[in-house]
């Protein structure tokens, strides 16, 4: 062969070469940028509204694929809901509560810290609003829940690994500035309204009103530790700036969309798209059926028997052959107090699950949109039942303000007469069941006003024939308490607040001591090598100078 | 790129090269091996020249040379032989094997062969007789036990399923573990593109499913990175480097030849041994639970009397007891309706074999055809493979179409080429198989198996309607809370359906005689058609049916240019030289959609369906539409000297760049060294025929390198176009800042080896015995940390961690007797190895190796412990005991993450016994495994829901007592309880650690029984050949320490292809599989 030939073969391949490694995608090596994902400077300052929101709701009542959040654990510990228990150490495991620790620090936050600067910039003032009350509100429940918690050195990223915790009295200080700043910023001229709001569909008002309630409750909240909270509760009372009426109701009224995604209220799917899962708590049903010799005129909104007459067989529930614990007094409800199918558990019940899920008492109609109990007594089986999940997320209801309203004119003598508080909040909450949704309900079973006034004037009977102030208080909380139904964070604040109402003992006679505030989330306390795990539940939060032991 | 780019070039290259040289005089000649055979592929050159060629199949070569000039033949393993061209024509040379012809010549990487004893470490050769005309139709599976070092596992029985291949134990915490596939050269796609997490549904395939083994000529697995350092950072793993018959050059053949194979075999579930003397119940007392603690069978044991007491109770016949059906307690009676006369029907208390019933012996047909012929200068082969693979779950089949062509064509003295291309389309289907924790399913999926391996045995399953009127689920419980097993494999189905194209072209041109270059392009490209879909009226999953599909496409561009030099530098140095360049791209694709809400019932079709989302329902609810693009460049050098023939010392260098990091980070160079020294050849008399035969002892250092999965170096804007629909029926959009913090400092991860080893033959070639050890070390270990969430984020990628592997293997061969008729051979290997966590990123404690469900033990990275160490609750301990409290019941600790288990076996064997007696052979080969813990909820909810009797049967009318001391005082535990207390409360919902097994298995795995019809027979036949083979896989097997009648087959792991391992969430039964080859060749 010959030398050009060869030269021209060579040539070739490194043409060839040239072809594959110049030309071509093949050699591109700044292939960094995520192509399922946008880049931060596209982002949309509704679009965050839109998350921010949704992520406050997370906290709240968690999502349909997880909705163990903080209403649904306040619930349990508070006897509204049933906790498995068998002890307050076993009931809850540390990865329970991530998802709420999740939706507010790595989702909620960072939005906020995003999209603050931006809408200021582009004069999205009342965007700018809303998210700082949303944070109050966060970050207080969040106080609340775990006690001292990160917050000046939070979402900070790289500049904060390991954020340390503040005390949660100084967060509590900060909300109170920021929800300040939400009012002033609500009283600046925007370029634009959200195009979406959940709450208060971009009225400013409303949200000023939120700020000031919100506000108030942690006024509330710190009687017991902050003196000087009596003047400023009376302050925005007087104001009258506050959420007064159903029509300023902070809450969260879900869809019926169940897929793409599931828009339904949290807690409807998990209950009734396979069949029925939570147990009722039988002391709560107890307290609205027979305690007081009068139904309350609520309960067929907020349950559903699937069966209206007890079960005899002990493979289905094993408690109808057993005596109730040694520690239960007689006033105590064990097992079953009627035979007609309030088919629930009680406080700590571990047992397994027996082949009841047709039968079990379930949700109904208020708050998360299930089935009105019209006696029907139908095992439900499918998921297209009531309002098919288009409930409401009770988080500041007008008739929770005038409760707190009637325990702090009682306990710190604010502004107000506490009987009138409590008559209009309980007629305020039988309001907002009754007329939930009326195309739901039975006629031949709804409440009527004259079932609604007769328990008034019961409830308000007790009240004037309590012999002290603590027993007065005892009616006020209990009330509230039912009125509750949905909202596990206030009852758990309440209780530890007031040492009310008087609960059930736990089945075992030794659960531990009570949840004064929970364990700090697995999440937090596996990444976070400045933080230790508490060493007990029953650290209380700063607001709580209650004693150890005070409640159980 | 396009295609057709190539072929332009590839034109201009080939038209551009035609004639050669005229020379004097012609020369013509037969080469012949010792025994006087036709030795075809010598080659044969001019020396000083340029000039050469090779023999043919018949040993003849034509070579046109001077007289005066010298021609050279030379072939692997003979003696080079020399002959000066005189006046004669024909020169006639008979080879002499080499003094140390023990050469094997073995294919290293970048498909370079060279000599074993060259080799500075070690490479396992697994020849196509060990791989073809298998049970099994998965070349994974088919390697399992084959050499030392490949740790091979089930995803689960089901045919189609994927396989877990680990070599010489793990390099990274979050990366892939799995090995490189090469198929002739160039990269093969091997990976599962699993679309779930593993507790939702986990039943994707490998891709190398997609290789038919009978058309496999040979592999060659590298294991150490010393050998694998050509292949860069994805060599790390191992590469398992695959030669297919067509793109075979060996034996090139003058005559054409058809060969057939056809198998028949049987896939044989091996099901748990079920007892018979109780029904479903708790405490013995009857009741349609999930559980089996109900009363007894036999009429005077007390407990079947106390069902006359029971309400469903109607009469006895015959000592029998009849009970109401379970159809009439329904507490939903619509599912009945029209199954009012089962319902009426009275039911007989008696053990159903319903799990027996249930599964079925499946039919696995295999056939095969190979062509091949040509002539000495261009030769072509094509084959053509069928595999029916029926599983034995009902719903569950595999259907493989392989083609492929091949050539080789030497267009002048320099220039060869050859070629081949593949295709293939796997069909495969199966029910849902999610996890389950012996109650139901855990996640979103549906389940075949978790759902039907603890029926009670009381229950009826064939007697009984498995699907109402409407189509819903329908089965023996009151709240009817148990997806009736038969009804998920009538109406819930899992497809993969995957067309695939591999293939390579490879142009080589001898530079000079001593170099080549050789330019080599790889294509493999794959789509994938997965669909996941259940009817509506389910019990597991989403009740209104739900149908999703993806698409997924995955494409391998490869292209290298290699220049291979080999030159005698003197008479005793010669060098090997390779100097190459590659560029490789990865590009994947997948696009779906997900349909939820089904109208007409029995339709799977997304039109049929109410709701569309392009995001999935389950688990990662995460978008069905994603694309990833990596490109990696690299160059290479490797050069190895050889002195005389005694010493060989290599050194390669490869350097990479990636697209996966910021430019100040995307490269890096590693390095890597070996050494061999044969003393055999280098001291005179050290060998004896009696004694020792050959000895060569090696030394290697590798290192490689690890790249992250691409994007994780920036920060993201996750948007959410669908985030929540209002009651007015508006759709939310949300944009949020990514939970991944970026970072831009991520640097490669990097391994380094030192292996050390020896080969030698013993006693007239009759013993041979080889011994590697190597100690691996991976820093910077590429990991995704958790962050705390309140910093913003919740993980990012980092380089932190060092994990070590040391290990040790021993593969060995012994002829105890051989003549001409009859030969044994038993043959063997031997592995064992350790992983160790040596550092974790600073505050972590454990990092989860897999999808993790809350309260579940799962695989974990824990420093100074194992790789994978499972982590779990325990019992509390009291000075040391276990602890019962007050019920006599274990007092389960507050920890979720006590260590509760090492899944890594000590050590694996495998034995094999080879016995040929004229046409004759058997065949069998036992594996061992050693150790190695197993969380199995297959064990502890067959024996905790009572179904299973546990090793020594206990009455369960009587009370027993758990060894332990009471938490009251620490006193021993005298608290009775039953039977259905001490394993359904303790064995099966106690702790964690209480599930865990030791996972010591004896296997027959394979067993053969070969006959080979002699010539004189088929002489006057069309075949050239023909034989009949009986042969069987995975026969026997016995887990020592598992409860026997569980039969749990330790070869299985239900966290799919990935890091995790010893973890068993009832994902199904294994098979044996049996039956008869015949082979033909005309």
């Amino acid at each position: 062969m010959n030398r050009i030939k060869r030269n021209r073969i060579i040539g070739g391949a490194l043409l060839l070469m040239a072809f594959v490694m110049g030309s071509c995608e093949v050699t591109e090596l700044e292939i960094l940028d995520d192509p399922n994902a946008v880049a931060p400077a596209q982002s949309d300052i509704d679009f965050f509204l839109n998350s921010i929101q949704v992520n406050a709701l997370t906290m709240f009542e968690g999502t349909p694929l997880d909705n163990n959040e903080l209403s649904e654990v306040g619930m349990e510990v508070t006897r509204m809901g049933h906790m498995f228990g068998p002890t307050y150490q076993a009931a809850y495991t540390p990865t329970n509560l991530n998802g709420a620790w999740r939706a507010v620090y790595s989702n909620a936050l960072p939005d906020i810290r995003t999209m603050v600067p931006l809408a200021e910039e582009q004069e999205l003032y009342t965007h700018v609003g809303i998210a700082k009350v949303l944070e109050a509100y966060m970050m207080i429940t969040m106080v609340d829940f775990f006690g001292d918690i990160p917050y000046s050195e939070a979402v900070k990223g790289v500049e904060f690994p390991n954020p340390n915790v503040d005390p949660g009295a100084d967060i509590y200080a900060a909300m109170e500035a920021l929800l300040n700043e939400a009012i002033s910023d609500f009283g600046r001229n925007e370029k634009s309204l959200p195009k979406n709001d959940l709450f208060y569909s971009g009225n400013k008002d409303q949200w000023v009103k939120l700020a000031n309630t919100l506000k108030l409750k942690m006024y509330i909240q710190t009687r017991l530790v902050d003196g000087s909270v009596p003047g400023k509760i009376n302050a925005i009372v007087n104001s009258g700036n506050y959420i007064t009426t159903a029509a300023d109701d902070f809450q969260m009224r879900w869809s019926t969309t169940d897929t793409n995604p599931d828009s339904r209220h949290p807690e409807f799917g998990p209950n009734f798209d396979n069949g029925t899962n939570e147990y009722m708590n039988t002391s709560y049903m107890y307290w609205m059926i027979e305690e007081k010799g009068m139904e309350d005129p609520r309960w067929r909104y907020y349950f559903y028997r699937q069966v209206d007459v007890n079960t005899t067989d002990v493979n289905e529930q094993s408690c109808i052959t057993q005596f109730p614990p040694a520690h239960f007094t007689p006033a105590d409800q064990f097992c079953n107090f009627s035979n007609e199918g309030f088919w629930g558990r009680i406080h700590g019940d571990a047992d397994g699950i027996p082949p009841d899920r047709g039968k079990r008492t379930t949700f109904g109609l208020y708050p998360i949109g299930g089935l009105f109990d019209d006696n029907s007594a139908q095992t439900i089986t499918g998921r297209n039942i009531g309002l098919q999940g288009g409930g409401i997320s009770p988080i500041l209801l007008s008739s929770f303000v005038d409760f707190m309203l009637a325990e702090s004119a009682l306990t710190i003598n604010t502004t107000g007469d506490a009987r009138t508080y409590l008559e209009s909040a309980i007629r305020k909450s039988m309001d907002k069941v009754v007329n939930f949704s009326p195309a739901n309900v039975d006629a031949n079973f709804a409440a009527t006003q004259t079932d609604v006034d007769n328990y008034v004037s019961m409830v308000l009977d007790l009240y004037d024939n309590a012999s002290n102030d603590q027993e007065k208080l005892a009616v006020i909380v209990k009330e509230y308490f039912l009125a509750l139904w949905g909202n596990g964070v206030e009852a758990y604040n309440t209780y530890r607040r007031t040492g009310l109402p008087d609960l059930q003992p736990t089945e075992i006679a030794q659960p531990g001591s009570f949840i004064r505030s929970f364990f700090y989330p697995q999440v937090f306390v596996d990444s976070n090598s400045q933080v230790d795990q508490k060493t007990d539940q029953d650290v209380q939060v700063f607001w709580d100078n209650n004693p150890a032991g005070f409640i159980d | 790129m396009k295609v057709n780019n190539y072929w332009q070039v590839l034109l201009l290259f080939l038209f551009t090269t035609t004639t050669a040289l005229a020379q004097n005089k012609t020369i013509n000649g037969t080469v012949t091996d010792s025994d006087g055979l036709p030795l075809p592929g010598v080659n044969v050159l001019v020396e000083g020249t340029t000039t050469g060629t090779q023999t043919d199949f018949d040993g003849l070569y034509q070579i046109q040379a001077d007289v005066g000039q010298t021609l050279v033949f030379s072939y692997l393993g003979q003696k080079t032989e020399t002959r000066l061209v005189g006046e004669e024509d024909i020169i006639n040379v008979q080879m002499e094997e080499d003094a140390q012809a023990l050469e094997e010549v073995v294919v290293t990487a970048q498909g370079i062969k060279r000599e074993q004893r060259s080799l500075g470490y070690a490479v396992s050769k697994i020849d196509n007789e060990a791989i073809e005309d298998r049970p099994e139709g998965d070349l994974g599976r088919v390697l399992r036990g084959k050499a030392a070092g490949i740790n091979i596992t089930a995803t689960n029985g089901v045919s189609g399923s994927g396989t877990n291949i680990i070599i010489r134990g793990f390099t990274s915490i979050t990366g892939s573990n799995q090995p490189l596939f090469v198929v002739n050269g160039v990269p093969f796609d091997g990976g599962a593109n699993e679309q779930n997490q593993f507790f939702d549904n986990v039943t994707e395939s490998s891709r190398f499913l997609d290789i038919d083994p009978n058309t496999i000529e040979s592999v060659n697995v590298l294991k150490g990175l010393s050998a694998s350092v050509l292949y860069g950072e994805r060599g790390r793993n191992g590469v398992i480097l695959i030669t297919t018959k067509n793109a075979s050059t060996q034996g090139v053949r003058t005559k054409n030849e058809i060969n057939i194979s056809q198998s028949v075999f049987f896939n044989d579930p091996v099901l748990p041994k079920y007892q018979n003397d109780f029904g479903g119940g708790f405490h013995q007392n009857f009741g349609f639970f999930f559980s089996n603690w109900g009363a007894a069978f036999e009429a005077g044991v007390l407990s079947n009397q106390r069902l006359e007491q029971n309400s469903l109770f109607i009469r006895r016949e015959g000592g029998i007891a009849l009970l109401r059906n379970p159809l009439s307690q329904l507490a939903d009676p619509t599912l009945a309706a029209g199954f009012e006369d089962i319902a009426a029907s009275e039911y007989p208390y008696i053990p159903y074999n319903s799990v027996d019933q249930f599964f079925r012996v499946g039919l696995v047909t295999s056939t095969s055809v190979g062509l091949r012929g040509g002539n000495e200068n261009i030769s072509y082969t094509a084959n053509y493979g069928y595999l029916e693979d029926q599983g034995f779950t009902p719903g569950n089949g595999l259907r493989r179409n392989t083609f492929g062509v091949g050539g080789n064509a030497r267009l002048s003295n320099k220039i060869s080429i050859n070629a081949a291309l593949n295709f293939s389309r796997t069909d495969y289907k199966t029910p849902p198989i999610a996890a389950s924790l012996g109650s139901g399913t855990i996640s979103s999926g549906g389940s075949v198996f978790g759902d039907v391996l603890y029926t009670p045995r009381s229950v009826d399953l064939f007697g009984l309607p498995f699907q109402a009127l409407d189509g819903r689920s329908v089965y023996y419980r009151s709240g009817n809370d148990i997806q009736n097993p038969r009804w998920t494999v009538a109406n819930a189905k899992v497809t993969q359906n995957t067309d695939r194209v591999f293939g390579n072209f490879n142009l080589s041109y001898g530079l000079t005689d001593w170099l080549n270059a050789t330019y080599r392009l790889g294509i493999d490209t794959y789509t994938e058609f997965n669909s996941y879909g259940q009817n509506r009226g389910g019990v597991d999953g989403d009740v209104t049916g739900i149908f999703r599909t993806i698409t997924a496409r995955n494409t391998i561009w490869d292209h290298s240019l290699i220049f291979n030099a080999d030159k005698d530098l003197s008479e005793n140095l010669n060098l090997k030289f390779i100097l190459g360049g590659t560029a490789r791209r990865d590009l994947y694709q997948q696009d779906g959609v997900e349909s939820t809400q089904q109208l007409v019932f029995g339709i799977l079709e997304h039109f049929n369906f109410v709701n569309s989302a392009t995001a999935g329902s389950f688990f990662s609810g995460t978008n069905l539409a994603q694309k990833s693009e990596i490109n990696t460049l690299g160059v290479y050098a490797d050069a190895t000297f050889g002195y005389k023939n005694f010493l060989y010392l290599n050194g390669a260098v490869r350097s990479d760049w990636t697209s996966t990091l910021e430019r100040d980070n995307q490269n890096i160079i590693y390095p890597g060294v070996s050494a061999s020294f044969i003393p055999t050849a280098a001291i005179e008399g050290l060998t004896s025929d009696k004694g020792l035969n050959y000895l060569k002892l090696r030394l290697g250092y590798g290192t490689s390198a690890g790249f992250p999965n691409p994007y994780g170096t920036r920060n993201t804007l996750a948007l959410n176009s669908r985030l929540l629909v209002d009651p007015g029926g508006n759709v939310l959009s949300g944009n949020a800042v990514s939970n991944r913090l970026g970072n831009p400092n991520l640097k490669p991860e990097t391994v380094t080896e030192i292996e050390a080893g020896l080969d030698s033959k013993f006693f007239n070639n009759r013993l041979g015995l080889n011994v590697s050890v190597f100690k691996r070390e991976s820093n910077d270990l590429i990991t995704d940390q958790n962050l705390d969430p309140s910093t913003g984020f919740t993980v990012t990628r980092i380089n932190a961690g060092k994990l070590e592997t040391k290990g040790i293997e021993v593969d060995f061969d012994i002829t105890p007797f051989r003549n001409d008729n009859f030969n044994w051979n038993i043959s063997g290997n031997y592995y064992a190895d350790e992983s160790t966590i040596l550092e974790l990123p600073e505050g972590t404690e454990q990092i989860a190796l897999t999808g993790t469900i809350a309260g579940v033990p799962a695989n974990y990275a824990v420093v100074d412990q194992p790789f994978g160490v499972i982590l779990g609750s325990t019992v509390v301990r009291t000075n040391g005991e276990l602890t019962v409290n007050s019920n006599g019941d274990y007092v389960t600790g507050q920890s979720t993450t006590d260590v509760i288990g090492d899944p890594n076996p000590d050590w694996t064997g495998t034995l094999n016994n080879l016995i040929s007696y004229k046409g004759l052979s058997f065949n069998m080969s036992w594996q061992y495994r050693h150790g190695g813990d197993i969380y199995s909820q297959t064990a502890a909810t067959l024996v905790g829901r009572g179904v299973v009797d546990a090793d020594g049967k206990l009455n369960s009318e009587k009370t027993f007592i758990l060894p332990g001391v009471k938490q009251s005082d620490g006193s021993p535990n005298d608290i009775q309880l039953t039977t259905t207390r001490i394993y359904f409360n303790n064995l099966l919902f106690g702790a964690n650690e209480l599930q865990i097994f030791d996972g010591t298995t004896l296997r027959l795995a394979e067993v053969s029984l070969g006959y080979n019809l002699p010539e004189k027979f088929l002489e006057k036949t069309p075949f050239g050949s023909l034989s009949f083979t009986l042969s069987g896989s995975n026969l026997w097997y016995k887990a020592f320490n598992f409860p026997d009648d569980v039969r749990f087959d330790t070869n299985s792991i239900s966290t799919g292809v990935g890091n995790g391992q010893g973890i068993d969430f009832i994902t199904g039964p294994s098979s044996r599989r049996y039956g008869l080859t015949v082979k033909a060749s005309f």
